[in-house]
């Protein structure tokens, strides 16, 4: 396209609009053309004019306390820590109990296991490797004794009186069970959803 | 540095994780653009309310689905738009003047389906001046197509670049300057009367 054909092209639309647009440059020829052309000068007067109403329009506000009424329907994320005080607080003393009991049990078996040098976790972890098949039969053996012979009612004397790894091995598999139940429970405490939050929802 | 010096962004990462301040912070900033585009769309005060309410609890309780790479406001402009298209697709609005929809009979209909304009000119000529030519001007508007009116008022009220226009609409970059360009011809023309006269 040669230089003077560029001059007597008119404006396409994107051009007008780069004219019109003082923040906008269009190239020398082309504004060129513009200040010869009353047609393509009268487009871009006319948007000018147009783009000047529009921004001038007014901005609508709504009523006042249009963004209480928002807020009061809004449910953000709610962080962790405050759940936990907001479920603690809102929750039946039953369900704290619970978790209360159940966290006095972990520490409490935590504590009981402690006394035995042989339960420290790598020798542990040895055992468990070179033992692992015979566990399961020894821990079923050594339930089955106790259960037998004190039929339940006093598991923490046949435990002493009858103590070796595997019926220790049995005890923290109770208290891993035990664990797991306590942190199921804090779990869903930590996750508790706001009443007013899924009211609002 | 306060709520009101944070960036859009910024305040949006802060209600993401539950800073109920940051989000009030953000309805403060955008609810008048948000209300006065959804009211021009609508042409009723109180739907137009409900739904730039509606638009801001979606885009809050969403917030997790926020892409912080695009801009918080195209964001909440397209869930306001598509809100609002929905509602329109819906009940089939009939085109309504600016003094209240022509269905509404009692004068309380009236006064909420028009549109109050305000000026903050201080001269009584220039402001009865400017509110003519608003009057006008939303007038025009409201005989637009709803995506041309969509369109038009995001680029010129808003100033919103085509490519937000584009992303918030959910249509091509072309598409958004042919309905700009038709919707200029259409005011241009529906404006005639006003701007047969001399350039200023």
């Amino acid at each position: 396209m040669t230089e003077q054909h560029i001059r007597q092209t008119h404006l396409t639309p994107d051009e007008i609009e780069a004219a019109a647009d003082p923040s906008a440059t269009l190239p020398e020829p082309r504004r060129e053309h513009v200040r010869a052309c009353a047609s393509c000068a009268g487009e871009v007067a006319e948007l000018r004019r147009l783009s000047a109403a529009l921004a001038a329009l007014p901005s609508l506000a709504p009523r006042a306390g249009f963004s209480d009424r928002v807020m009061a329907r809004v449910s953000l994320p709610v962080p962790w820590h405050r759940r936990l005080a907001a479920a603690v607080r809102e929750r039946s003393a039953a369900g704290i109990g619970i978790a209360a009991t159940l966290a006095a049990l972990i520490g409490g078996a935590g504590l009981w296991a402690v006394q035995f040098p042989e339960l420290r976790p790598m020798a542990l972890v040895g055992w468990l490797a070179g033992h692992a098949g015979d566990l399961l039969w020894q821990v079923t053996l050594a339930a089955g004794r106790t259960a037998y012979a004190m039929g339940f009612t006093d598991v923490a004397a046949a435990l002493q009186a009858d103590f070796s790894l595997a019926s220790a091995l049995a005890a923290l598999a109770t208290i891993a069970l035990v664990g797991i139940g306590a942190a199921t429970v804090m779990i869903r405490l930590v996750r508790y959803e706001l009443p007013e939050l899924v009211r609002a929802r | 540095m306060s709520y009101a010096d944070k960036t859009d962004k910024e305040l949006a990462g802060l209600a993401r994780r539950g800073d109920e301040r940051a989000a009030r912070e953000l309805v403060e900033r955008f609810q008048r653009p948000v209300f006065s585009i959804v009211n021009r769309m609508v042409r009723d005060r109180e739907l137009a309310e409900d739904l730039a309410q509606e638009a801001f609890v979606r885009t809050f309780n969403n917030l997790d689905r926020y892409d912080p790479s695009y801009k918080f406001s195209s964001w909440l402009f397209k869930i306001a738009y598509n809100l609002t298209v929905d509602h329109l697709r819906r009940r089939e609005l009939k085109t309504i003047s600016i003094h209240g929809a022509p269905d509404a009979v009692t004068a309380d209909q009236q006064q909420a389906t028009s549109v109050t304009l305000e000026s903050d000119e201080e001269a009584p000529d220039d402001r009865l001046e400017a509110l003519e030519l608003a009057d006008q001007l939303e007038r025009a508007i409201a005989t637009l197509r709803e995506d041309y009116r969509t369109a038009i008022l995001l680029r010129h009220v808003e100033g919103r670049s085509y490519e937000e226009i584009a992303e918030i609409m959910d249509i091509p970059l072309g598409t958004v300057k042919t309905y700009i360009f038709r919707a200029r011809r259409q005011l241009r023309d529906e404006l005639s009367d006003v701007y047969d006269g001399p350039a200023d």
